[in-house]
């Protein structure tokens, strides 16, 4: 199963969290590989553990209250659970770059941007004169799309507008030449003609680099349009992963199909629009067997999706998996 | 819905409406005009829906909110079933805001986190002396919540379940046209169906009209009959859903369009995409002339020069720019859809 020409290879991933009113599952038996050159995209709606999970990979979980249950993950096949705090560091910001939905938390607010990115410079080319990093983080500055890079430099993140400074974002992920790039809801803060500008400049640097990249989005649109291979994720699991182009044509996942027929068309009008009924579960209180299927049209009440967790499996094609005990009457149900 | 054909008689006419601010400028270097609605003009029918779309900085939220009072006009007439109601007190204005009511994005912060569910619905009943017991009753089970909500505190429920409750509230009066600024834009994509499926249903029962006010282009095409698209505090185009998303002419609302993503991985292979240079101008010191020629592929001397304007006539398909016309390359068009 394990593929060897993957980058990332995560399996198993289980992250607790504890609640006052006791400790609860909130990423569960989470396992997918990133291969070399792709973009592999994770798309789920909120609380369905994507941040949560790619947060762990990176060994940024937040707080005291969440911890990694169990699962492996290896990057570049070393195991990273045994890597020191340092080690670590000095792999994100190297050869992992990481992009994350708000730069301004991300950006030191009085810190000059130029200086920001230089530190990143530094801390990998420690051998590198000042005037030496000065240039390479103009040479990012430009490569990123930012006009006027001297005059950028030297100003504060505040002075550069959303757009901007996921631009300078960018420049500190890719400074290093990562192999590997993550980017959590990159675009979500932006409008869309700039989104448009920034995923374009994504493209562009994986184009030059050839680094893969794992894109955690809400947005299935921006998803398909990007991404090669896709998992959803729902309550905490991968409910299905498949290609980019089995996923939207042929979904095996009764939650995949809901969520798909829930999107308005842009480009024709309807009348009537599919909706899932009622809501997704909170992490306190999960439903038992598999999660989707107190809200799941195809299950219509059947004991094993009350009763089992659904192994996530194969379902039509090879390399398409699926988490529901029916997926072969999808199809037909869809 | 408005039936296609017949125009509803008119609900809602905005004319010329401007709303400007006074901005100081840092180390007290004296103050300029963000001029955030410039010369808006629509009119909406009855029970109809415009959507007004546009991208952050653009207006569509101030112009909302003048609309109903919340912020002062600095130019321009608001007609509310004929009636100037832009003149108005703010005393007078509370007789138009019983037909008038906005819902806003974050019905986290629009509730009030200490009143029951049912003092929510119930709070505007009492003060227009229309309160019973019956009539929250019946607005909850309208907008899909059960009676046992009625006892428990906003805190107890999901953002969707909030929207539900901010819905009851803002339709308990009958208004008949209802502001919906960014209404569904911070629900999950499951949740927003049900939102948005929830206010057809109402409109059909009760005839309200909905100016629609969003950034999400698809939820646009589907809730409206009419759409306007706003560009640094203007309307550059409008016209009908199929007008405006099927044949667009304006060149913004073709980059627009063309950028959002769709769930297509087909469409990445096609090289159609219009990718606008720059970004959004400073409000504080717009382009002259058409606000939009710094960044159109089309641009010529005259667009710095002269403001375009769009048709006068409410209901034709208007188009605010020098240069209009189709799209180069149909394949954005409405005419080849893939299966």
């Amino acid at each position: 199963m394990t593929d060897q020409s993957a980058i990332l290879s995560v399996r198993d991933l289980t992250v607790d969290v504890e609640l006052p009113e006791g400790p609860a599952r909130i990423v569960d038996g989470v396992s997918f590989d990133v291969r070399a050159n792709e973009v592999f995209g994770i798309v789920g709606e909120s609380g369905s553990g994507k941040s949560i999970a790619m947060l762990a990979i990176m060994g940024l979980l937040p707080g005291s209250n969440m911890r990694i249950a169990r699962g492996q993950v290896l990057f570049r096949g070393r195991d990273l659970a045994v890597l020191t705090a340092q080690e670590m560091r000095r792999l994100r910001g190297g050869e992992l770059g990481m992009i994350f939905q708000d730069p301004m938390t991300s950006l030191n607010p009085v810190l000059r941007v130029g200086r920001q990115i230089g530190e990143t410079v530094r801390i990998h080319h420690p051998d590198l004169s000042k005037h030496g990093v000065e240039a390479r983080v103009l040479e990012l500055l430009d490569l990123v799309g930012i006009p006027n890079p001297r005059r950028r430099y030297r100003q504060y993140p505040h002075e550069f507008s959303g757009g901007m400074r996921q631009r300078a974002m960018i420049a500190m992920a890719i400074a290093n030449d990562p192999v590997l790039l993550i980017a959590d809801e990159p675009t979500t803060a932006l409008d869309v003609t700039i989104q448009v500008q920034i995923m374009e400049l994504l493209a562009a640097v994986r184009a030059r680099t050839g680094a893969s990249m794992v894109l955690i989005t809400h947005d299935l649109g921006l998803v398909a349009e990007t991404a090669d291979r896709i998992a959803v994720m729902y309550g905490g699991r991968i409910m299905e992963a498949a290609s980019a182009q089995a996923l939207f044509g042929a979904p095996r996942h009764p939650y995949t199909v809901g969520l798909l027929r829930s999107l308005p068309e842009l480009h024709r009008s309807t009348e009537s629009l599919y909706s899932i009924p009622g809501q997704p579960p909170s992490v306190r209180d999960r439903p038992s067997g598999c999660v989707f299927h107190p809200r799941c049209g195809l299950s219509n009440g059947r004991a094993p999706c009350e009763e089992r967790v659904p192994e996530l499996a194969t379902a039509g094609a090879s390399h398409h998996l699926a988490a529901c005990h029916y997926s072969d009457e999808t199809p037909q149900w869809r | 819905m408005a039936m296609n054909g017949a125009t509803p008689s008119e609900l809602l006419r905005v004319d010329s409406l401007r709303k400007h601010f006074r901005v100081s400028k840092p180390h007290g270097l004296g103050s300029s005009t963000l001029r955030a609605v410039d010369g808006v003009s629509f009119a909406l029918g009855k029970g109809e829906t415009l959507g007004l779309v546009g991208e952050s900085g653009c207006g569509k939220s101030t112009l909302g909110r003048t609309i109903v009072g919340l912020h002062e006009a600095s130019g321009g007439r608001v007609f509310l079933n004929g009636r100037d109601i832009s003149g108005t007190s703010r005393r007078a204005r509370s007789f138009e805001r019983r037909e008038m009511q906005i819902v806003f994005q974050d019905p986290y912060a629009s509730l009030d986190p200490r009143m029951s569910v049912h003092e929510i619905i119930a709070e505007p009943l009492r003060i227009n002396g229309m309160y019973s017991r019956e009539r929250v009753a019946k607005m909850l089970t309208a907008v899909g919540l059960q009676e046992g909500a009625a006892t428990r505190k906003p805190a107890e429920f999901s953002g969707g379940q909030r929207q539900r409750i901010a819905i009851a509230r803002a339709l308990a009066l009958d208004p008949e046209l209802v502001i919906l600024d960014e209404a569904v834009s911070a629900l999950d994509v499951s949740i927003q169906a049900q939102i948005i499926n929830l206010l057809k249903a109402l409109q059909r029962a009760s005839g309200v009209a909905y100016l629609f006010i969003a950034h999400d282009l698809s939820v646009v095409r589907y809730i409206s009959d009419r759409v306007a698209v706003m560009y640094l505090g203007r309307i550059v185009e409008s016209g009908t859903r199929d007008e405006v998303f099927g044949s667009p002419q304006h060149p913004y609302t073709q980059a627009l369009l063309s950028a959002v993503p769709r769930p297509d991985p087909a469409r990445r292979r096609a090289s159609t995409r219009i990718v606008l240079k720059g970004e959004l101008p400073d409000p504080l010191a717009p382009p002259s002339g058409c606000g939009f020629r710094t960044r159109c592929p089309k641009a010529q001397a005259i667009c710095a020069s002269v403001t375009p304007v769009g048709a006068s006539d409410p209901r034709a398909h208007a188009v605010a720019c020098h240069f209009p016309g189709p799209l180069e390359s149909s394949s954005s068009s409405s005419a080849n859809v893939p299966q």
